[in-house]
């Protein structure tokens, strides 16, 4: 009996022992290592049929599923720009919006205090209403992503997304199709010091984005 | 001089062995760190750094002076950080810093065979049967990506010398080296076998 006792002592100390072996894998994480970069595409969309884009001169804020304000402060700008800058690198020529671009890229700051699963595309199913496809001209469309992407995260500091849609094709059906999709997570995000280190990642890991084939 | 000392540690080596030992009916318990190192595709593909956080212990029963048999449990965390690289999804990418950890906790069924009891050195060699919690996490920089858990099977072949403190032989010294057989299955992951050292102290749980 006293050994059957001793026995479960030492088993009920070795698991509780257990759990304070693991350390936490994220401790020493920089937060530029803490970011990530997912991109997404229609694989049907041949890029190089497009000539022109526009972009927003603003960011939409969501914050917690609602969106807050469109923004164009320092942080937003920068991205904005770096947004330009990347795509006139690849061809593509900036027009007003006014002036029938093939693409319209919008940005959104997702601000999320929330803990959550989002996957795509059920975040787009959440957050694409808040890019109205008024802004473009196209009052009544639909505006969706013809892809699904594998990954699900957990939402904790938010995200940045830009979108490309195609406003070329956007008169067809009464849609407007999503072809390619950049999302940046992790700390710093919103600093405008990173705006263009993140947006070059992006653009970096889709070089399928460029008018030459 | 030589033959002299020689004399001497014979002697000593024939009272040692004559002084009675027996491990027939004695419990000990056996505690040893323990450093893993990862074999394979759990090499290859999750982690391939090896776990100086590990331990393991068992609790073995002598039924007469070669063997034993008793519980081992232990734990081992393995980790590693990869540097930033573009990983291709469907339809899409991801660039980031990817981080594994693994953590094993075997719990086994043991039996160890002492090949030369009563001796100052005393090899022996034994294996655990069991099962096996294992809980995989992968982070993609700052984020959880995928995590699996699951209670595998786990077998483990040892051998080592175990040096007792005194004559009586129930408490001492051991090292030892393993091999541990850890089938788990989850995406591009097909076994978590590794093999380690370990080195610790045993003594008796009853006299």
């Amino acid at each position: 009996m006293k050994i059957i006792k001793s026995i479960a002592g030492c088993v009920a100390v070795g698991i509780f022992t257990l759990s304070s072996c693991a350390k936490d894998p994220l401790k020493n994480l920089s937060d530029n290592d803490s970011r990530i970069y997912i991109t997404n595409y229609d694989s049907t969309t041949s890029f190089s049929s497009f000539k022109t884009y526009s972009i927003s001169d603003s960011v939409a804020v969501v914050d917690d599923g609602m969106l807050q304000k469109r923004i164009a402060t320092e942080a937003e700008a920068a991205i904005i720009q770096a947004i330009k800058n990347n795509m006139n690198e690849r061809g593509y020529q900036l027009v007003d919006k006014s002036g029938n671009p093939d693409l319209g890229i919008n940005v959104t700051k997702i601000v999320s205090t929330q803990t959550g699963l989002v996957s795509y595309p059920s975040y787009w199913d959440y957050y694409n209403s808040y890019w109205d496809p008024y802004y473009w001209g196209y009052g009544g469309y639909d505006y969706y992503f013809p892809y699904a992407s594998y990954v699900i995260y957990q939402v904790r500091e938010g995200a940045l997304s830009v979108d490309l849609i195609d406003l070329k094709d956007a008169s067809g059906d009464k849609t407007i199709k999503g072809v390619w999709n950049g999302v940046i997570r992790g700390q710093g995000i919103f600093n405008a010091d990173n705006a263009a280190a993140q947006v070059k990642a992006l653009f970096d890991q889709s070089a399928y984005l460029t008018t030459v084939n | 001089m030589k033959s002299v000392k020689i004399i001497l540690i014979t002697a000593c080596l024939i009272a040692w062995a004559s002084a009675g030992f027996s491990q027939q009916g004695r419990t000990t318990l056996n505690i040893n760190y323990s450093v893993n190192s990862p074999m394979g595709s759990f090499e290859d593909n999750i982690v391939s750094k090896p776990s100086f956080r590990g331990w393991n212990a068992n609790i073995l029963h002598g039924i007469d002076d070669h063997i034993s048999i008793g519980l081992q449990t232990g734990f081992n965390y393995y980790h590693e950080k990869f540097p930033r690289q573009v990983y291709n999804t469907k339809d899409g990418d991801i660039s980031a810093v990817v981080t594994n950890t693994v953590q094993t906790i075997p719990l086994q069924a043991k039996l160890r065979y002492n090949l030369a009891p009563g001796a100052i050195v005393q090899p022996y060699i034994g294996a655990g049967a069991g099962g096996n919690i294992i809980m995989f996490n992968q982070y993609l920089g700052g984020f959880s990506g995928s995590s699996k858990s699951g209670f595998g099977f786990a077998v483990s072949p040892e051998a080592g010398i175990q040096i007792p403190f005194t004559r009586s032989g129930s408490s001492g010294l051991t090292i030892g080296a393993e091999y541990n057989y850890m089938p788990f299955k989850y995406a591009d992951i097909k076994n978590l076998n590794n093999w380690g050292i370990h080195a610790g102290v045993r003594f008796p749980l009853s006299r």
